[in-house]
């Protein structure tokens, strides 16, 4: 919402197949500094798989990934870097199940970042403030409800100073009374000019927080745009149809 | 990537100080190997000829890499050859079957374990004149009716029995019209039978018949070599010292020495080792040893042996569980490292992992108890290495551990959630990083029942290792079980010592588990002491 008009990540054509089945058809897309970018569409589409070929969790089969102008499939590019500047949010939270609240935030800033323990712990803490959950800092993630195991694995992601969030449909693993609590620890976020791309089926949500939409399908980008056009001019039928299944419930 | 390649070097650390630790040992063997010491092999444990004992009473000999002494006929005979040539005696406490190649690999010069030179063993190596002659007898009660018996066929209708496995029990054809009754496991249960009056005799040596007349003097040997009709090989009737082919000096001298000691000498030597074989409490009827338990009269002879054998067998369970857990860690990583890019790395990388394979395959796919005789005395053998037996024993664990544990350890890598992965690659962490810190601590919480489990078996199995006479518990055992006698009660201590081991270890590791494990719930008020005080809480609530 604080967005500027410089050009942070860009794809390029990006194709990508599992064996036989090619699942990104052609993927091309910018995303601005500070912009919301959020990823609808039907399931096995290709949403998941963009934006895992973003942070290289899957190696895209064709086209390119350009992050501050420079493609990051290069063979020369330091990977763990860029990882470290692109953070995710998973389905499933994955937090560290060996290690407690605190040092799932902890881990990656002192191995990674290299920052100090101490630096880390107060990073790690005042994070884990914004999300709610400071008073859970000793606690195991398998003892923690699923919303909660979800806003620690933000707070994790965001003590990295990550330049991009990428969400991986955060909240379709919770059950619906926490769906909330997530959701609004994510508008928080989105008010302090953070980056984020964010796949999910909460149109609501989509719609009041995104300043960009993509509806992909069949792995293309069908129709892409501002909430409103999506929401209330799709031009494309499969967007149409696609839109009306939510509205009818 | 260059990083992922420590692992590799860690591997090859790992052996190096393996290899380091055996050599250490070699050359520790080859110092104590001088001139001056007199190898003997034998079991230590086939009275009279040879037993073991805690002390050095009646010119005992040390046995070599223990605390204990052996003593004996053998022993007798051993020292006076070392005196004459000037070398000192030093026990090699071999099992029966691990003689002869003690001696073909060099860990002992002579065998003297009261064996007999068969035509078999001639194939393998040579034996002296025989430093002594059996004489075989029919040992039956004083007031039988067999007692007077002249010749063989007065042993008519005679219910007759002798030693399982040994040619003792052929002789009982000889003695026709004896009814000849199943084979014993031991001396113990024939004495007992002999008592009870379940047979009427059985065969043996002299050197039984005196044994036992000092703990039953109700007891009478007919001696049966000397009759009309009787006959025993040389084989049978003969023992004779043992020695590696290519060592003509060392057979000569023995033979002129042995040419030195008279039939009387030797026969006094005999009665002398008969008298100071271990004392048990067997068969004595109604005298005042009675009133002391067995076990407690067990324990006082042989406890100090025992606890040793429980150190040996916990120190060879543990080291060889931890080292085994560090190899297994290694090759468990090394089978999961991901494919490399490069094609030089990806063929070495294939190479290594077709390597560990074959490692784990064969020691998985072979009994522990082959792998010790084959590294102990193969190594010894073809390498001329002499390994010390419990360093051998301590590397043969740890190896054979390993490849379990290699195992279990790569199945907890790859069942650990593939989330935990991408978490931890979307930090940006690098391979070896989400090893360490992530997938390892919690394959190895996981794999932990799994090396419990591992540490519980050595435990037991590393009693396969009396096949190379590593002193530990079930060794232990075997010898007290045939010095007192007293198999089943013996054996049966043995194992309920077992048991509390295993017992006790299982306790601790699920003790252990279940602290990892954590409580199931996150009480809030117990856990906010790290966060703020309890003013902010007051705040918040």
């Amino acid at each position: 919402m604080t967005e500027t008009n410089e050009t942070i990540l860009s794809l390029k054509h990006i194709k990508k197949t599992f064996g036989e089945h090619q699942v990104l058809k052609d993927i091309s897309f910018d995303i601005n500094k500070g912009e919301i970018a959020t990823i609808i569409g039907p399931s096995g589409g290709g949403k998941s798989t963009t934006l895992r070929c973003i942070n290289l969790l899957e190696e895209p089969t064709a086209g390119e990934v350009d992050f501050h102008g420079e493609n990051v499939l290069a063979p020369n590019y330091n990977r763990n870097i860029y990882r470290a500047k692109v953070g995710m949010v998973f389905q499933q939270f994955d937090l560290f199940e060996n290690k407690n609240v605190l040092a799932n935030c902890m881990v990656g800033q002192e191995l990674v970042l290299k920052r100090s323990k101490d630096e880390a712990r107060k990073i790690a803490l005042a994070n884990l403030k914004k999300v709610g959950m400071e008073q859970y800092v000793n606690a195991r993630p398998s003892q923690l409800s699923g919303g909660q195991q979800q806003r620690v694995a933000i707070a994790r992601a965001i003590c990295m100073d990550p330049e991009i969030l990428l969400f991986d449909e955060p909240t379709s693993a919770l059950d619906p009374e926490m769906v909330g609590e997530v959701l609004s620890v994510m508008k928080n976020l989105a008010t302090t000019g953070l980056t984020m791309i964010i796949v999910t089926h909460e149109m609501a949500f989509a719609k009041e927080i995104s300043d960009q939409m993509f509806f992909i399908s069949d792995g293309i980008i069908t129709e892409q745009g501002k909430p409103d056009q999506l929401f209330n001019h799709p031009q494309n039928e499969k967007t149409v149809k696609f839109l009306s299944n939510f509205q009818n419930n | 990537m260059k990083s992922r390649f420590k692992w590799l070097a860690t591997l090859v650390a790992l052996f190096t100080c393996l290899s380091i630790a055996a050599n250490f040992s070699l050359t520790e063997a080859d110092a104590k190997k001088d001139e001056g010491t007199l190898k003997v092999a034998m079991e230590a444990n086939y009275q009279p000829y040879n037993w073991t004992q805690t002390n050095n009473a009646n010119g005992a000999v040390p046995i070599e890499g223990s605390k204990e002494y052996a003593n004996g006929y053998d022993v007798k005979i051993a020292k006076i050859i070392g005196q004459k040539l000037h070398r000192k005696v030093e026990v090699v406490k071999t099992e029966w079957d691990g003689l002869l190649p003690a001696l073909t690999s060099g860990k002992a010069d002579l065998i003297i374990a009261g064996m007999s030179p068969t035509a078999e063993r001639e194939k393998a190596i040579n034996f002296s004149q025989p430093y002594r002659n059996s004489t075989f007898v029919v040992i039956t009660k004083i007031n039988s009716r067999y007692a007077n018996a002249k010749k063989l066929t007065d042993f008519k209708g005679a219910k007759l029995t002798a030693q399982q496995g040994t040619f003792h029990y052929d002789l009982i054809k000889q003695l026709k019209g004896a009814k000849r009754q199943p084979a014993m496991r031991d001396f113990a249960a024939m004495r007992q039978s002999l008592i009870s009056g379940t047979i009427d005799g059985y065969v043996a040596e002299d050197t039984e018949s005196t044994s036992f007349k000092m703990v039953d003097p109700d007891i009478k040997s007919i001696p049966v070599s000397k009759m009309s009709g009787f006959h025993a090989t040389k084989d049978e009737s003969v023992t004779a010292i043992g020695i590696a082919k290519p060592n003509k000096a060392l057979l000569k001298s023995v033979n002129q020495i042995l040419a030195t000691i008279p039939e009387a000498k030797r026969t006094k030597l005999m009665t002398e080792a008969v008298k100071q074989q271990p004392k048990t409490d067997n068969n004595k009827k109604g005298k005042k040893a009675k009133s002391e338990p067995w076990l407690v009269s067990m324990w006082r002879q042989y406890g100090g042996m025992i606890l040793n054998g429980i150190g040996m067998t916990l120190l060879l369970a543990s080291v060889g569980t931890i080292a085994g857990f560090f190899i297994g860690l290694a090759v468990g990583i090394v089978r999961t490292i991901p494919t490399p890019t490069t094609t030089g790395k990806r063929w070495l990388l294939k190479f290594v992992n077709w390597l560990l394979s074959v490692y784990i395959e064969v020691f998985r796919g072979t009994p522990m108890m082959v792998q010790a005789a084959v590294i102990y005395y193969g190594i010894a053998q073809f390498w001329h290495l002499n390994i010390d037996r419990t360093v051998a024993a301590l590397i043969i664990v740890s190896i054979n551990t390993g490849a379990y544990l290699a195992e279990i350890i790569r199945g907890g890598i790859i069942s650990t959630p593939e989330g935990q992965f991408e978490a931890a690659s979307a930090l940006g962490m690098t391979h070896n990083q989400r090893m360490w810190h992530i997938i390892l601590p919690q394959a190895i919480k996981n794999c932990l029942p799994s090396i419990t489990n591992e540490f519980i078996v050595n435990i037991k199995d590393t009693s396969v290792l009396s096949i190379i006479s590593v002193s530990e518990l079930f060794f232990v055992g075997s010898t007290v079980a045939s010095q007192t006698f007293k198999f089943f009660p013996t054996y049966l201590t043995i194992s309920a010592i077992y048991l509390i081991l295993t017992f006790t270890i299982t306790r601790i590791f699920n003790l252990i588990e279940k602290h990892l494990q954590g409580s199931k719930n996150y009480n809030l008020m117990a856990n906010q002491v790290q966060v703020g005080t309890p003013k902010d809480m007051e705040a918040k609530n």
